[in-house]
């Protein structure tokens, strides 16, 4: 069941959004600024009183978007505009007043995430980021800087899994120590061969997978880590001015990805433990993972569309730690000249290093 | 006046011949054993001179009757430090009658002329009684090792072009492989190391077991030159029995 919500002013009506530098719902009409502790309680007023608004569901009659198309339309409770929306749309605005809407039936029930980190930084940030992110780069076409077209920055609570679990290794390694010594005649060398025994416990606490089969994996793992000890409970207030989507990739479908990473990171641990040989390698590695109740998140991403020359560029910053990545066009010219430079510095380096062996008389 | 210009012009010439080297009027090749013939001995003076004078070392070759009373090494390292030779240079002994063949090496050629390859250039040759051979072939490996030391001692273009290939594989190794990197910052997280519990690593069995070792040797590479020792002269000298 859906239902709308539109954060209001209830001093002059205007619409409030969520402002990352006060960490506050703010009007900017009236300046009139709301603490965050407040906003559960004002969750729940409007919740109550949306609740005796009218629903409006997917207009079947419309015509315009077929049911094999998966388009939802809502009307705006502000202008009484159509807001089309895809099923996973849990929070945007409305394209003809710019009223932020979040859609409460995405985020109630099993849909309800349990943490939300609020964001951190804002649009402004974002751009500054991407100047900076385009800056000092010898390789980028340096059109590119100047033409491509920003043709979208949004600011998106990425819905995602935190996973945490507990691992427990059981792993052997077989590992060698060589030592070397010689006489007037023969260089000897002894090789020593150990089994490693190692057996324990780690402990991971939400590792994080994204459950938005809309986001490239890849590029929510690049903005990682988020710092979930400042997370805090879910409120939709946090959402306003914001988008956001509901998960689509189940918990289940998204565990594999967290215990691959929680049994490597589990393997490195062990391996450190096996210092002063010359080798060690693994002969057997046993880890077995106790996963605890997944959480759902919605994490603060910054996502940022580009083109250039025909070609879209997407870009993502995490909109907690502001850490900005992109991959960039290469400019393939600039890659052989550079290239060719470094061989001449490298070449008359090495040159030089070849003649002081000779005339050592080393080589 | 007359008389004067007379007394500085000896001086100069007096002067000049003392300042050129005095090996330009020494013996090269000394057989007192007669094994060349006048000809054999007349060919194998003019290649040591030539050699010497074009690489400004001496070398030489002694055949003599015996070593009266000397052991090879005295009596090659002396013959070389006072029959006015040049510091730098090398000496073959060969007395076939008290079994005696060996090179002595002083000054630069210590580093220059190895046992091996004199071994290689004169022993065929000496055993089988062909002494022209063995000298000849003295003269021609000192010129080719004396050659060979000259074009690896210096700048190169080979050596430029080595140098520049090595810098074209390391500028893909190491600086565009970084500049490249610049450009590509999506990339999958292998491992949750971000997310570890601090203090949760619990380490129940930590054991290193024992099982064997094996020990090998390898010959250490047997040294070409001879090493080196003080002659009677207090010069240092290389070289060794062939």
């Amino acid at each position: 069941m859906s239902t709308m919500l539109q954060y209001k002013c209830p001093c002059c009506g205007g619409k409030i959004e969520f402002d990352s530098s006060l960490q506050q719902l703010k009007c900017p009409y009236c300046d009139t600024a709301f603490d965050a502790k407040d906003l559960k309680d004002y969750d729940e007023v409007l919740s109550n009183e949306e609740i005796q608004e009218e629903l409006h569901w997917d207009d079947p009659d419309s015509g315009q978007w077929e049911a094999g198309e998966g388009m939802n339309v809502f009307v705006c409770n502000s202008c009484g505009g159509e807001i089309i929306t895809e099923p996973t749309t849990a929070a945007t605005h409305c394209p003809y007043c710019g009223n932020p809407v979040v859609l409460m039936g995405r985020l109630a029930g099993d849909l309800k995430p349990d943490l939300v980190i609020p964001f951190q930084l804002d649009k402004e940030a974002a751009k500054e980021a991407l100047q900076k992110h385009l800056t000092g780069k010898k390789l980028l076409p340096k059109l590119f800087k100047d033409e491509n077209h920003l043709d979208e920055i949004k600011g998106v609570y990425v819905p995602f899994w935190l996973f945490d679990a507990e691992a427990d290794a059981n792993i052997r390694y077989r590992a060698t120590r060589v030592r070397t010594w010689s006489d007037s005649s023969y260089i000897y060398t002894e090789t020593s061969h150990f089994a490693l025994l190692r057996q324990g416990g780690l402990a991971f606490d939400n590792v994080p997978v994204d459950g938005s089969s809309k986001m490239a994996d890849e590029l929510m793992e690049s903005i990682e880590p988020f710092d979930l000890g400042k997370a805090v409970d879910f409120q939709t207030a946090y959402l306003s001015g914001y988008l956001a989507d509901r998960y689509d990739v189940a918990w289940d479908q998204s565990i594999g990805r967290a215990n691959e990473r929680v049994q490597k990171s589990t393997q490195e641990a062990f391996a450190r433990t096996t210092v002063g040989y010359t080798s060690v390698l693994p002969e057997s590695t046993s880890i077995k993972l106790a996963s605890g109740k997944a959480k759902y998140a919605l994490l603060p991403v910054w996502i940022l569309n580009t083109s250039w020359n025909g070609q879209k560029y997407t870009f993502a910053m995490n909109g907690q730690t502001g850490k900005f990545v992109g991959n960039l066009p290469m400019d393939k010219g600039a890659y052989w000249r550079w290239w060719a430079i470094w061989t001449v510095i490298l070449g008359a380096g090495a040159s030089l290093v070849l003649l002081l062996l000779r005339l050592m008389g080393i080589i | 006046m007359k008389r004067i210009l007379i007394c500085l012009s000896l001086c100069l010439l007096l002067s000049l011949s003392l300042a050129l080297p005095g090996s330009a009027s020494v013996d090269r090749l000394v057989d007192e054993s007669d094994l060349l013939t006048d000809s054999e001995e007349l060919a194998v003076e003019a290649e040591l001179d030539r050699i010497s004078e074009e690489w400004d070392m001496d070398f030489v070759i002694v055949l003599p009757e015996t070593l009266g009373g000397k052991d090879e090494q005295a009596y090659a390292d002396d013959y070389f430090d006072y029959n006015g030779y040049r510091y730098d240079g090398a000496l073959l002994l060969l007395c076939p009658r008290e079994n005696a063949r060996y090179l002595s090496t002083c000054g630069e050629a210590m580093d220059i002329i190895g046992l091996d390859a004199i071994r290689e250039g004169v022993l065929g040759h000496y055993e089988e009684g062909d002494y022209y051979a063995a000298c000849m072939g003295y003269a021609q490996t000192c010129e080719s090792l004396l050659q060979e030391h000259a074009d690896s001692g210096g700048f190169s273009v080979g050596l430029l072009i080595i140098g520049l290939i090595i810098g074209a594989v390391l500028s893909f190794l190491i600086p565009m492989s970084i500049l490249k990197g610049q450009l590509k910052t999506v990339a999958p997280k292998a491992a949750a190391a971000d997310y570890v519990r601090q203090g949760s690593m619990n380490l129940r069995v930590e054991r290193d077991i024992f099982l064997f070792r094996n020990v090998s040797r390898t010959a250490k590479p047997k040294n070409n030159s001879s090493g080196t020792h003080t002659s009677s002269s207090g010069r240092s000298h290389g070289g060794g029995r062939l």
